[in-house]
């Protein structure tokens, strides 16, 4: 009873919005369908009896079975499976299999909608035969590459990654929503595919449970079981609140980026298609490569206690980038040329990604930039050794072909001011980042010697590095104060300190940042604060104290609290602060008479048509959370400028086939980024340090993504709770469970005889998969799960 | 009347043994409770060597015998691994899906092998040794080993690559000047440390330091050097000391940096928990710094502390050694130079 109390207690300590969401299998089912076996086999009984009929096999095989008769079929393994209408005989659906390939091939083959269950992609036979194989089926390359970016804000691609379904099939699943494609260079005009192969009539029979040989013919029937839910999109709450649960990478990244999407794509070689579904999102896949913050990478369910480490998300798109084959152009536009245009103030992340999607909307945009490059702190606060600036004007170069005009060295406030721009402009978006440091309010704050942070990197990034002596000490723990200590032994200092209030485990950095700027040779300084710069002309030292660790505070971290009477002076040559960037609010206020207060989420004030994205509305932030803020804010200026929604927020579930990820890839070690030995970059300080995956070690990391965007749900009017799934299940996840029902977590029991139903619990499930092949009912459905930005109208 | 009390101590070290000791001679009728995740009895670490020597069996490892906790009705939990603390509640959640309370609680979870940020990337090639399981896997494999470098240095790393000598294989021992540790690898000390070692038939390289390993195409492992020297080994040991092995209580709402912080009364920041040995990183204020208490003497000293002040006593830790060093940026106390 321990293990079923620790069970429920596991499920409890959720917090109240994710136990109440649909976690498990069944929560997705409605509550008739979960009592299903027990009411549906007496009430059908009785109904055959009091008409005098005589119920035909496949009507009892259709029913649900009770308890009882699951202890029969399981006492009798080596009965073969009666002939019933739901499951065709083997040659039937072969047959209908060939006539869906033969309509496939064709150029005006049906919608996929209109055929048969058995003709859908993601429902051949040879999915299920390519279980055991480690090698993943290439998916299709340039042919799709086009529908896939056109369909970035809107249509994400068809489920069959899993199985590449042919162009014809994925265009006619969602007709109205794709928008008209230019064939282009890059993206020839889409050729016919040729069909899967044809699996071998006379596969090998796999042994299954415990060795009970299996009728073949069983075999390949329930392999070749279509898929009974068609795709559906929904915006229901439920719903969401499965995605945020099941695809924990996914809903972490502020862009929402098809995670398992692309790892998958790698995974069958397909870099160009990996490279595509990034793009669709984050725009710059290959800057977001070396220097994203990783959201996606914490939230990984290959991190959590017993499954190792999480997956190298963020190295594997830079693996997409580094080795895709081809410069994809941009596609066109979702929407034809609406007559409004749009200025956008800030050339940096948050402005061009705000930028991207309202050219894509069909709006007219100028970008307009003080500095003379584009990138903002791409290009002027992340040092080089950390993101090469080649890769950021490519990648912005390339952007920008997707019909954003750009004026740099405008710098609004002094050469054109916000009402001008209002006035030139239906609408303004301000993106300028948080560009002005916060000094250091302490005693001697401003001796010569003192730097702020953002001040330094500008420096050191435009080339004017200055004079940093033997002895550096860096007071911050983000980003900003890491290059600042990793940059200062570039630059000639024996001896660089990060100086943190907390300590390491609330810094905002990722551990490979922090393991990385320790290996360099940089040295944390632990638990002090800073009370006074120590000097008479110049910095001499820093005066700290020794804190000990406060209560939480409003961002989960601790706060320092400093001892009485610990002070210590600690010596430097030269002290740089980078604890924290403010945006200048008075490039609006100036011209506004007071300053707007904008609503964070939406970037809108009180000023008509003036909106604010990224760090400038919402504080110092990441590239890739200023990147999806600016991407709700241009949603919001859409919204103004049209009056109308015309993007909406969906959850796509697919139905699919199980993943051909065979189980000992779960146990496949995370790769470790190669990096440049350490006097190599300390010799150059543009020498990128981040080497990055070769090809084939990138495709093995991209194995040990579990593809959580795959759903496993048993289907109780099937199910005939012989417990094999729960015997072969590596995580204990599935189980019978006392009551169940949609939005309720599990019950969990272990008198099978008292369950209501078995379940999964897909939050826990790592999708190996073991529980569908060893199902003697087949009564595990597959289906794919992704959140999408669509048009209203798909 | 019984008393209410359950103590706690999670491990089964010389702080842990110590606090037991202790608190049971200050209650005679609470219950006491030692949690470890290893499955053997309190044993002489610094003998492993000896034990992988072969002039040393498992028996002759055993600090006490298994007979005394049962006089001194001392519960011993052993091979349980504590996964979780609810201080709220004040409950224990093991591995294995048991719940334990406590009315108050002792950590002295020890420390684990450090490893340098400028190795992290040949972990997976590392061999440590820091518990009689990794000794007894160790001895296994010896038939096997021929070659053997040693990285790092610290006390282990010295007795161990002793044994091994004496067991015929032959050493090379990488001293890292950067790494070592828990020492300042002063000229004085090195000079007398090389002497030492040499003498006892290890090559030395002093001035040198591992570069590259990576595993050689018909077994084994290559390593090169700073200097460019290659060497191949059957096994590479790294020994750089121990850090505090405090990583499942994060999350737990107790103060972590490097080790658990406590206060000079070895006092958590959460009631009725403690800390004391490698595990507790202890702010002194007179030093006004934190600083780390490292070998035997001092976690018996520190766990008689904390056992006191869980009898309700108000005793401080007492006073940092003048020859404690600066490490990482807090003040590393030890005593096993002066042991060696």
């Amino acid at each position: 009873m321990r293990r079923i109390r620790k069970k429920v207690s596991k499920t409890a300590r959720r917090t109240p919005k994710r136990a109440g969401t649909a976690s498990t299998s069944a929560a997705r089912t409605p509550p008739e369908a979960i009592r299903a076996p027990k009411a549906e086999g007496r009430t059908t009984a009785a109904k055959d009896r009091a008409a005098g009929t005589d119920r035909t096999a496949a009507d009892a095989g259709r029913g649900a079975q009770t308890a009882g008769r699951a202890a029969k079929a399981a006492a009798k393994p080596k009965a073969p499976p009666k002939p019933t209408a739901a499951r065709r005989p083997a040659k039937a659906v072969a047959k209908k299999r060939k006539a869906a390939q033969r309509a496939r091939t064709e150029p005006g083959a049906a919608p996929i909608e209109k055929r048969g269950k058995a003709e859908r992609p993601g429902a051949g036979p040879k999915v299920g035969r390519q279980l055991a194989s480690p090698k993943i089926t290439p998916a299709p390359t340039s042919p799709d590459a086009v529908p896939l970016e056109s369909k970035a804000v809107h249509v994400q691609p068809q489920a069959a990654t899993v199985v590449p379904p042919p162009k014809a099939a994925e265009k006619t699943t969602a007709p109205e929503a794709v928008p008209p494609v230019v064939p282009t260079a890059a993206a020839p005009p889409a050729e016919p595919v040729a069909p899967p192969a044809e699996p071998p009539k006379a596969a090998p029979v796999r042994t299954r449970r415990r060795g009970a040989a299996v009728d073949e013919a069983r075999e390949a029937e329930a392999l070749r079981r279509p898929v009974r839910r068609r795709t559906r999109r929904s915006d229901h709450p439920d719903d969401f609140d499965f995605a945020r649960l099941n695809v924990p990478c996914q809903w972490a990244c502020p862009v929402l980026t098809d995670v398992p999407d692309y790892i998958f794509a790698i995974a069958g070689g397909d870099r160009d298609k990996s490279y595509l579904v990034n793009r669709a999102t984050n725009l710059i896949p290959g800057v977001l490569g070396h220097v994203c913050s990783r959201p996606c990478e914490a939230a990984c369910r290959h991190g959590d206690p017993d499954l190792g480490e999480p997956v190298a998300i963020c190295h594997l798109k830079r693996v997409a980038a580094d080795f895709r084959n081809q410069d994809h152009p941009w596609p066109d536009r979702l929407f034809p040329d609406s007559g409004c245009t749009v200025g956008v103030v800030g050339g940096g992340p948050a402005g061009l990604a705000a930028a991207q999607l309202l050219a894509a909307l069909g709006h007219g945009v100028t970008v307009y930039e003080a500095m003379p490059r584009l990138g903002g702190m791409l290009m002027y606060g992340i040092p080089v050794f950390r993101l090469p600036r080649e890769l950021v004007e490519a990648e912005i170069g390339r952007l920008l072909d997707s019909g954003i005009a750009v004026k740099t060295g405008v710098r609004v406030g002094h050469d054109i001011t916000v009402p001008e721009l209002l006035a030139r402009h239906r609408a303004v978006v301000l993106a300028t980042g948080t560009c002005l440091a916060r000094g250091l309010a302490i005693p001697g704050g401003d001796l010569p010697g003192v730097y702020s942070g953002l001040d330094f990197m500008m420096a050191v990034n435009d080339g004017r590095p200055p004079a940093v002596g033997r002895r550096v000490v860096t007071i911050g723990g983000g980003f900003t104060a890491h290059d600042c200590a990793r940059s200062v032994l570039r630059l000639g200092a024996t001896e660089s300190h990060l100086c943190v209030r907390t300590t390491e485990e609330d810094l905002w950095v990722t551990r490979e940042e922090v393991l990385e700027t320790k290996r360099e040779g940089v040295r944390y300084l632990n638990l002090v604060s800073s009370m006074q710069i120590a000097g008479a002309d110049r910095v001499e030292g820093v005066v700290f104290a020794r804190n000990r660790l406060g209560p939480v505070g409003k961002f989960g971290q601790r706060t320092p609290v400093a001892i009485a009477g610990s002070e210590f002076v600690f010596a430097a040559d030269t002290v740089i602060a980078a604890t924290g960037q403010y945006a200048d609010t008075a490039l609006a206020a100036a011209a506004l008479g007071a300053a707007p207060r904008f609503d964070p989420r939406r970037g809108a004030c009180e000023v008509p048509g003036l909106f604010a994205a990224g760090d400038f509305c919402t504080g110092a932030a990441t590239v890739i959370e200023a990147m999806g803020h600016a991407r709700r804010v241009a949603q919001a200026v859409d919204e103004y400028l049209t009056g109308a929604r015309r993007l909406r927020r969906v959850v796509r579930v697919r139905p699919a086939a199980d993943t051909p990820r065979p189980r000992a890839w779960d146990f496949i070690p995370r790769a470790d980024m190669p990096m440049l030995a350490v006097p190599q970059r300390l010799a150059a300080f543009g020498a990128v340090v981040k080497t990055g995956f070769p090809a084939p070690v990138g495709e093995r990391e991209s194995h040990r993504c579990y593809l959580c965007h795959m759903k496993y749900e048993i289907r109780p009017a099937d199910c005939i709770a012989c417990g094999l799934c729960a015997a072969v299940c590596p995580r204990d996840c599935i189980g019978p469970s006392a009551a169940a029902g949609p939005g309720m977590p599990p019950v969990w029991t272990e008198r099978w005889d008292e369950a209501a139903a078995v379940v999964i619990d897909s939050a826990r499930c790592i999708r190996c998969g073991l529980c569908l092949r060893v199902c003697p009912t087949r009564c595990i459905e597959v289906e794919r799960v992704e959140i999408a930005d669509v048009t209203a109208g798909e | 009347m019984v008393s209410p009390e359950h103590f706690v101590i999670i491990g089964n070290g010389a702080a842990a043994n110590r606090a037991a000791d202790v608190l049971r001679r200050g209650d005679k009728d609470a219950r006491i409770t030692l949690i470890s995740d290893e499955f053997f009895h309190f044993y002489h670490r610094h003998r492993l060597a000896d034990y992988l020597a072969g002039t040393a069996g498992e028996d002759d490892l055993l600090v006490r015998a298994p007979q005394h906790y049962q006089k001194h009705r001392i519960r011993l939990r052993l091979g349980q691994r504590v996964t979780r603390i609810d201080p709220k509640e004040k409950v224990l959640y093991l591995k294995h899906m048991e719940m334990v309370r406590y009315t108050r609680l002792l950590l002295c979870t020890g420390g684990k092998p450090r490893l340098p940020e400028i190795y992290y990337a040949y972990r997976a090639h590392f061999t440590t040794v820091k518990t009689l399981a990794d000794a007894r896997q160790l001895r296994e494999r010896l038939d096997g080993i021929r070659d053997v470098v040693v990285v790092g240095g610290d006390l282990v790393s010295v007795r161990l690559a002793s044994a091994l000598v004496r067991l015929g294989k032959a050493v090379t021992f990488l001293v890292d000047a950067d790494s070592f540790w828990p020492l300042e690898l002063t000229p004085e000390r090195r000079a007398e440390f090389a002497e030492r070692l040499t003498r006892v038939g290890i090559a030395v390289r002093l001035d040198d330091a591992l570069a590259h390993v990576e595993p050689h195409p018909s077994g084994g492992y290559r390593v090169t050097t700073r200097a460019g020297e290659r060497l191949r080994a059957d096994m590479v040991g790294a020994f750089f000391g121990l850090a505090p092995d405090v990583d499942f209580l994060l999350g737990t709402g107790l103060d972590i940096d490097r080790g658990l912080l406590v206060n000079e009364y070895l006092q958590t920041n959460l009631p009725d928990i403690y800390a004391a040995g490698d595990c507790a990183q202890v702010y002194n204020p007179a030093l006004r710094n934190y600083w780390v208490s490292i070998g035997w003497p001092n976690a018996e000293k520190l766990g008689e502390v904390a056992a006191r002040n869980l009898l309700g006593q108000v005793q401080p830790a007492g006073q940092a050694p003048a020859s404690a060093l600066e490490f990482e940026g807090i003040v590393v106390n030890t005593c096993w130079w002066r042991r060696m």
